[in-house]
């Protein structure tokens, strides 16, 4: 191992060579690195971060969405076929998915999608060389919590916030949901979908998200929801 | 494969007996399954005659013998099923489940033979895990709060409690939940072995198990 986790890595880093690393060493290679013949290079620059016994991957900062496999994702309809819907995800290409795709739908009853409405969706297929491919149901055929988001609003993240919003350390979320009633769909392609009772709640939820890119450590978020649940009980009293 | 199937239905038929193109050990298996051919459709007459008369029972019979069929049709030294049999109705699943493992025979025998060693060595070394949500176990991205949409609330929960479950097994080191716990499997199979052990066997299944000795007989004394 060239590196230590907590270090930054650089695209092109070499991690480890494989020829010369004992036989009995494993190595899960997640996001941010990738093998090349003998090698594992880093493919983003970050900071390289383990996890017992042998993940290892890259913690980057970015914007642009590539897809992978199994990712939940808000997209935004661009386009109506006959049997299937292009939905654009914020990646480089379009997605497809099809209109048998939903929860209980078939060849007489499909869904009713215009060019604009948001849906979250799972990627089937994420493959750099194949045109993503979205659903919205399980492999039993149930919905999930996946299908169509009506009304709402929809901010854009930058991916890594997208991520801290969905891991246990950062519950930015449920801080919020303890005062504001409000539902959300978090896409991993950084795009947030928030719904709330009033048009209040959901400004107060959105700008709180949008906000606590900046926050550092989890005091700093805690802080930062604080005033923003003042504000609003501030605005509300006014009212 | 499919030449030798299709000469066994035709010998068996009596349709044509003399065109067999195998010789040697082929022509050895050959009569295997010969055999085997007739002795299915003599099973499958036997079981299908008083089915047809006694109804309910009858998906079950058919779903029996099919696993059956197919069990015996995978194992390594394989005796193959005649395709007549494979193409009835009932026989579907057992069918494509053999047709998949001929193609992946097949595959393994083309391409089995240029998978270097180096390739199999670190493709134990390596494995890539593009996905952010198996490696930051993330949560799944649908939330609601404060009632706002229940169904959504409610498979929270429950994505709640599998994670709570699967930290739990993680913490105890198992692996699956069982009905019938290690040591209590243990002790039945020991009172079953018990149960049908000679009486000679006995000490060896019990520790501290010893038979009881008579006393030894003494001699009256007098006095």
């Amino acid at each position: 191992m060239n590196f230590e986790p907590g270090e930054i890595v650089m695209p092109g880093d070499v991690l480890v060579d494989l020829d010369i690393t004992p036989s009995e060493s494993r190595f899960i290679i997640g996001p941010g690195l990738r093998r090349e013949d003998n090698k594992i290079l880093a493919s983003k620059s970050g900071i390289l971060q383990k996890k017992e016994p042998h993940i290892f991957w890259v913690n980057s900062k970015e914007r642009r969405y590539v897809p992978v496999r199994g990712d939940a994702i808000i997209g935004i309809i661009i386009q109506k076929g006959a049997d299937t819907y292009r939905v654009d995800i914020g990646a480089s290409e379009p997605a497809s998915l099809s209109v048998l795709a939903f929860e209980g739908a078939t060849k007489k009853t499909k869904p009713i999608l215009q060019i604009g409405d948001l849906v979250y969706a799972r990627l089937l297929v994420a493959n750099k060389d194949m045109e993503p491919e979205l659903v919205c149901m399980d492999s039993a055929g149930r919905k999930r919590g996946l299908g169509p988001l009506e009304e709402g609003f929809l901010i854009t993240l930058p991916l890594h916030t997208a991520r801290r919003l969905l891991s246990s350390d950062w519950p930015l979320l449920h801080l919020l949901g303890r005062e504001i009633s409000y539902e959300a769909a978090v896409g991993l392609n950084g795009r947030v979908w928030i719904k709330g009772r009033t048009i209040k709640d959901t400004l107060a939820v959105a700008t709180a998200l949008e906000t606590s890119s900046e926050c550092r450590s989890e005091s700093e978020m805690r802080c930062l929801v604080e005033r923003i649940l003042a504000c609003r009980a501030g605005v509300a009293q006014e009212d | 494969m499919v030449h030798r199937w299709s000469g066994v239905e035709s010998q068996w038929a009596g349709s044509a007996a003399g065109v067999m193109p195998f010789t040697g050990c082929d022509q050895h298996n050959e009569v295997a399954l010969k055999k085997l051919t007739r002795a299915e459709v003599q099973l499958i007459l036997f079981i299908s005659l008083p089915a047809f008369v006694w109804n309910p029972f009858y998906r079950l019979i058919l779903t029996s013998l099919n696993s059956i069929m197919s069990s015996l049709a995978q194992k390594p030294g394989r005796l193959r099923l005649s395709k007549n049999l494979l193409q009835m109705k009932f026989m579907q699943r057992a069918h494509e489940k053999i047709i998949q493992e001929d193609e992946e025979e097949e595959r393994e025998a083309l391409y089995g033979s240029e998978m270097t060693k180096r390739m199999r060595e670190q493709g134990i070394k390596t494995r890539s895990e593009p996905s952010w949500l198996v490696v930051n176990s993330l949560h799944f991205g649908r939330v609601s709060f404060g009632g706002f949409n229940p169904e959504v609330e409610k498979e929270m929960e429950e994505e709640k409690q599998r994670r709570a479950k699967r930290t739990r097994e993680l913490d105890s080191g198992k692996k699956m939940d069982t009905d019938v716990s290690d040591k209590d499997m243990t002790s039945f199979y020991l009172t079953m072995a018990k149960k049908f052990s000679k009486k000679r066997d006995r000490s060896t299944l019990t520790p501290g198990y010893s038979p009881q000795r008579k006393k030894p007989m003494l001699k009256p004394q007098t006095s």
